[in-house]
């Protein structure tokens, strides 16, 4: 479904065997082959020249097995890991084992050319080595035999009337050769193979030779599965209502297991996580498509698939779900839907595997898929019906908005395509295949042969664009950036021959530069012509234009940074393959994208210091980034077989080591990548030398160090460290939170990453300007060393924290760097939202138990927290500012029907504050609404000024002798009204509250100070009359100054003392003695309700 | 009284809201339990359009509406769902235990067939309802700028765990 195979699929039907991504080759076992005419083999007479080459397969490699032979004339083959051949009676001619290995179960491309008096073998398209063959051989009438003694599969075999040079074994490869060389073409890619040569010779099939199709994927094995790897952010289901959809391809070979699984996260027996699988249905005697969400028990959901699903072919699966319905799809068809309560526990991480299902905590043999899969696409959206058939057929790009996963087991390494992290084989699962018949082909397009580039250009004009190509001017003005580059990688490598070797390919490529550029295996060069950007591509073979496009669609700099990064790959493809690229727009914007990774744009900055070695760490970075292959995707133009064996040889170069073999071959891309660099134009900026990779506020996490609080942005969402890196643009992407109490007595620090190109002797300072409260940085030298990124630490000497009481503040810093003390030159610009509170914050918020902890203080509260209390210096400012802010600041209203609470609920035996949604309600005016009851007001206010660093808790007062019967109250201004009025009056009720709660200090009893946003009341000296009423909103006063039973009583008035109880109750037997002080309802977390 | 245990509050709340004489249902121990039990609201027949649902509790969610001719008229149902209609009974007391006024109307004798149990508000345009219905508890409150009834909505939920538990 990934998006490799797009412009093969885009074109073809539904239906057509390619859209499945298989191909085909001959299979054969030790004792079968495929025969032709002794005419084939009349060229091998050691006479004249000739060339042989085959793509061949081994399923084991045997001692001897033979591409192509006959008997007493020659043989071309395999001897274990070596490529061999052989004339009849003269010596074998044996590749050398330490340049290549051939490997199991892995296509090879070999060749081996005969000039009339050397033998030369490749392997892959390398020179492997090369050794005098002389003599004389009889022709005879014996059959040519193809692949006698293969275990494997075999894709083509040719023969040739030429001894190829190696740019053409290069090329041929995987495009077609010159015309007018080919003798024998021996097709197996279609069914019935046939040779395409000029004589068309005949191919019989014997014993068991047979043409097969062949559909890469991974096989489970009997046991096996497949663990993606580092993906605990790939979660679906664990927020229990949030909307994904998995769509995996899958064929089910055999019926060994009742449940077999496609793709889990989580324990199938927990309630948590979700499951994709398949189910033996007894009755159907067939499989069905399950969807589960929670466990396989009474708690959990499971959907069942009204369609079955067969064995024995490939079928296209899904379940999305959109956070109500769970729906099933299979072949692209809906199959069924139903509606899903939420699974009942939340999993912050995810616990993935795929093709079998976790059972008490391990994978479990029993629920291994006994077949393959090809593709698992894991969305966190639920998509759309049209979608899935959609994303069935033509797969979805990798940047597809809320494409979390393409696990593609297509090609090795089998990696999750949308982030690059690898996927582990275990058990048992391998990349193999599923091998199954293959049908006759009547369809040519199957036929797979590289296509032409064809732009619709003038080739007259490109043929004199290449017979004016010179360089050697610019080589002779920029020797000197030549000689830099080639003595770096030459002293890049410690034994002598292999010094030689990059030495001589240096020399080879800048020669060819000089002297003949067309000479050089890949050339690019830019023209703008007739109002176009125009890229050509010089081969020794000829020339095409790669990219052409209107030239005020991409400005010269843009064009010229994109042409450095094509020049990199293209130059690579051509190395290593011999295919060409061209680009495209989809191509330009992803090539936009990788200059923007500070280690590539790094990478990039070596400028005319580019070595092969650079280029070859560059592939890795991009191999690392996960950016390897859908560049590569997006610049090869060819069929599937060829795409994945393409992909598969550049993967497996970019993820090993750069042997003087890799590094040789990329001296030519490097001497390319100079000479477009020497061409930089003058409108585009220098690339920088120093980059700012990251800074990091909170960067010890024990606490030790003098650095930020640890925060998260909300429930759901951490804050992650380095808080900024390159693309965070806006303040609250990278915030930090500090404590007056700790940055007033000394001084925090921040650390900050900064990036080079390359080891460097030379003195590098950073600085930060602006900064606002944080301060600017002072000057400070950063010591590589032998490194090229380096960590610092910088105090922030000059901020302002402390001085403005608690606030939030956005700040930008203006981060340069100075080399060997010459002008500052910025490097990049930081902003950030920065919350001063008044020391760390007390419960339900907590510190340094790990950054997963969702109590950590959220950024979404100390957004509103933070303006709400600006500038206070004290508890109490903030305890009054933030009671009055909830109490008539944000619109909520007392809940007069019931008096119920909204914005707390049980959760684990704890009654928590949801308070998530009162942000919801705080942003958009939506969450629960604006209807509240005390305890809700007690819970913010409590919540809110603790975060800031007070200290206070939600605490009771009802009628503790018997607290059913609630005590009576005077008139009151409950929050959001205007009318003084006794709440939930008779008849229906009694006049007063069942209990009432508000945030409170210390021991929560008669002397301690309260705050109360829930309502107002009459501060006069007759709180207890219908009016005229005076109101007050009770902050910092304390519960009552009076005895719990104050005599004399009814309290006479004129009342003035300032206490909180005899204003809100009524001065009866039914109020104020009714009204006792209780402490903190259970369950509450000793009043500070955890946050959710 | 030890106000710091919850069965001090689940006994006040049995004598604020007359637990006694709660209905059993009509055959107690006996009736079916609901599973998985999940709402379903179609806008087109109802004109309540569904916004979301959000995990309510440990068994429970909380499904959002607005009307669609309205969208300040919006519309909360907390369905919470336990493991036996003892279970529910418990849950119930503990959310009415919640509630600042001392006594709520019954609605399921008075003036409507609505659940098992159901209490309304001290209100005239019933903005909240919560009710017992087998082994769920659902609590339906007004909670956009609007002031609505939600008395349809809360039937209409009854509706529909009635007849699930009739498929039980």
């Amino acid at each position: 479904m990934l998006n490799d195979v797009e412009n093969q699929t885009d074109s073809l039907p539904p239906g057509d065997p390619r859209t499945d991504r298989s191909y085909v080759a001959l299979s054969l076992d030790s004792l079968s082959w495929a025969q032709t005419s002794s005419a084939a083999g009349s060229l091998f007479t050691g006479q004249v020249q000739l060339s042989v080459d085959a793509w061949i397969r081994f399923n084991g490699l045997p001692a001897n097995a033979a591409a192509i032979s006959q008997a007493n004339v020659f043989s071309f083959g395999s001897q274990g890991p070596a490529v061999y051949f052989q004339f009849y009676g003269l010596p074998i001619v044996l590749s050398d084992l330490t340049q290549a290995l051939l490997q199991d179960d892995h296509w090879h491309y070999i060749c081996a050319t005969f000039d009339g008096a050397m033998v030369r073998l490749y392997i892959d398209g390398q020179l492997n080595t090369g050794v005098s063959c002389m003599g004389q051989v009889s022709p005879n009438t014996n059959p040519v035999l193809i692949g006698q003694g293969v275990q494997g599969l075999v894709r083509r075999v040719r023969v040739y009337n030429v001894a190829l040079p190696a740019t053409d074994v290069l090329n041929n490869m995987y495009e077609t050769p010159t015309a007018g060389t080919l003798a024998g073409d021996f097709d197996f890619s279609v069914n019935p193979p046939v040779d395409r040569g000029p004589s068309a010779f005949p191919l019989t099939l014997q014993n068991n030779a047979v043409p097969i199709k062949v559909s890469p994927a991974v096989s489970m094995g009997t046991t096996g599965f497949v663990r993606p790897m580092g993906e605990k952010a790939i979660n679906p289901g664990g927020a229990q209502v949030d909307p994904y959809s998995v769509q995996a391809w899958v064929y089910l070979s055999s019926a060994l297991n009742p449940l077999q699984a496609i793709f889990v996260n989580s324990d199938l027996t927990l309630d948590t996580g979700i499951a994709l699988y398949v189910q033996f249905d007894p009755a159907a005697s067939a499989y069905r498509l399950v969807s589960q969400r929670g466990s396989n028990g009474d708690s959990g959901q499971v959907l069942i698939s009204s369609a079955t699903i067969a064995t024995g072919v490939w079928t296209n699966v899904a379940t999305t779900f959109d956070g109500l319905n769970l729906s099933l799809y299979v072949n692209g068809a809906f199959d069924s839907t139903q509606s899903c309560p939420p699974i009942p526990l939340y999993s912050q991480t995810s616990d993935l595997l795929i093709g079998a299902a976790i059972v008490q905590g391990i994978p479990s043999g029993a629920t291994t898929l006994q077949g393959f899969l090809r593709e698992v696409d894991v969305w966190s959206r639920a998509l759309s019906a049209t979608e899935i058939v959609s994303f069935m057929t033509a797969s979805p790009d990798v940047e597809s908005p809320g494409l979390q996963a393409a696990y593609v087991f297509t090609n090795s390494p089998a990696r999750n395509q949308a982030n690059g992290h690898p996927i582990g084989l275990a058990e048992g699962a391998v990349l193999s295949g599923q091998l199954g018949p293959a049908p006759p082909t009547t369809d040519e397009r199957q036929l797979e042969v590289a296509e032409t580039v064809k732009s619709g250009f003038d080739e007259k004009l490109i043929a004199k664009i290449r017979s004016e190509l010179d360089f050697s001017e610019l080589h002779r003005s920029n020797s000197a950036a030549f000689d830099d580059a080639a003595a770096s990688d030459i002293a890049a490598f410690d034994n002598p021959e292999d010094k030689r070797r990059i030495s001589e390919a240096w020399k080879d490529a800048r020669r060819k530069l000089v002297e003949n550029p067309t000479a050089l295996s890949m050339l690019t060069t830019y023209h703008k012509l007739n109002g176009e950007h125009v890229l050509i591509v010089h081969r020794p073979r000829g020339s095409y234009v790669a990219f052409r496009a209107d030239a005020s669609s991409i400005d010269d700099c843009t064009m010229w940074r994109v042409r450095l990064v094509f020049t990199l790959i293209a130059g690579t493809i051509d190395a290593f393959t011999g295919v060409g690229s061209t680009l495209g727009d989809k191509a330009i914007v992803f090539i936009g994208r990788i200059l923007t990774v500070p280690a590539i744009a790094a990478q990039m900055a070596n400028g005319a210091r580019m070595t092969a070695s650079s280029v070859f760490l560059f592939l890795g970075l991009l191999y690392t980034q996960g950016l390897l292959r859908p560049l590569i995707l997006l610049l090869i133009d060819v069929g599937f077989w060829t795409l994945i064996r393409v992909v598969a040889n550049l993967l497996l170069i970019a993820a090993g080591i750069g042997t003087v073999r890799i590094v040789s071959s990329l001296v030519a891309t490097a001497v390319t990548f100079v000479t477009v660099y020497l061409q930089k134009p003058t409108s585009c900026d220098p690339l920088p030398t120093a980059t700012l990779a990251s800074i990091s506020f909170d960067y010890d996490p024990t606490g030790v160090a003098v650095d930020a609080l640890t925060i998260r942005r909300n429930f759901g969402t951490d804050i992650s460290v380095p808080e900024w890196t390159p693309g965070r643009a806006t303040p609250s992407d990278a915030p930090c939170a500090y404590a007056i109490s700790s940055v007033a007595t000394a001084i925090p620090n921040i650390q900050v990453a900064i990036n080079i190109p390359s080891a460097t002797t030379h003195t590098v300072k950073i600085q930060a300007l602006g900064g606002g409260i944080l301060g600017a940085i002072d000057p400070i030298t950063v010591n590589f060393g032998s490194a090229t990124s380096a960590t610092v630490t910088l105090p922030l000497s000059h901020h302002t924290l402390a001085a403005g009481g608690v606030q939030f503040k956005d700040v930008t810093w203006t981060w340069q760097y100075q080399v060997d003390g010459g002008t500052w030159t910025n490097m990049a610009s930081s902003s950030h939202r920065v919350y001063v509170i008044l020391t760390t914050p007390t419960q339900p918020w907590q510190q340094g138990a790990g950054r997963g902890n969702q109590q950590l203080p959220w950024t979404d509260v100390l957004d509103f927290a933070c303006a709400w209390a600006a500038s206070a210096t004290t508890t109490d400012q903030v305890a009054s500012m933030i009671t009055t802010k909830v109490n008539s600041g944000i619109n909520l209203t007392y809940d007069l029907a019931r008096g119920a609470s909204f914005y707390t609920g049980p959760s684990a035996g704890i009654n928590r504050f949801l308070c998530g949604l009162f942000v919801d309600f705080l942003r958009t005016g939506l969450g629960n609404g604006r209807t509240v009851n005390c305890t809700d007001c007690a819970t913010i206010v409590t919540s809110f000024v603790n975060i800031l660093g007070c200290n206070v808790c939600t605490s009771l007062m009802l009628n503790s002798a018997d607290p059913s019967t609630g005590f009576t109250c005077n008139q009151i201004l409950a929050i959001g009204n205007t009318t003084w009025a006794v709440p939930f009056p008779p008849p229906g009720g009694i006049g007063g509250f069942s209990y009432h709660e508000v945030a409170w200090t210390g021991a929560t009893s008669y002397s301690d100070p309260l705050y109360d946003a829930c309502l107002q009341y009459d501060s006069g000296t007759n709180p207890w009359g219908t009016g005229p009423h005076t109101a007050q909103l009770g902050v910092k006063i304390p519960f009552s100054a009076l005895a719990p039973n104050p005599t004399p009583f009814p309290i006479p008035t004129p009342f003035t003392a300032v206490s909180y109880r005899e204003r809100l109750a009524a001065n009866t037997t039914l109020g104020i003695p009714r009204c006792i002080p209780v402490g903190q309802r259970p369950s509450t977390n000793s009043g500070r309700r955890p946050v959710v | 009284m030890n106000f710091s245990h919850d069965a001090a509050w689940l006994e006040a709340a049995k004598k604020r809201f007359d637990f006694h004489g709660w209905s059993q249902g009509d055959d107690a121990g006996q009736q079916h339990t609901v599973r998985a039990f999940s709402l379903n609201i179609d806008s087109d027949s109802t004109g309540w359009a569904f916004e979301q649902r959000a995990v309510y509790g440990d068994s429970g969610y909380a499904d959002y509406f607005h009307r669609l001719d309205d969208p300040s008229a919006r519309a909360m149902v907390r369905v919470t769902e336990y493991d036996t209609r003892s279970a529910a009974e418990t849950g119930l007391l503990e959310t009415l235990s919640m509630s600042m006024a001392v006594t709520l109307p019954r609605l399921d004798a008075v003036r409507n067939a609505l659940g098992d149990v159901a209490f309304g508000g001290h209100d005239e345009l019933d903005q909240s309802v919560v009710f017992l219905r087998a082994n769920i508890v659902v609590d339906v409150r007004s909670i956009g700028d609007k002031p609505i009834s939600i008395l349809d909505l809360a039937k209409r939920t009854d509706a529909q765990i009635l007849t699930a538990e009739s498929n039980a």
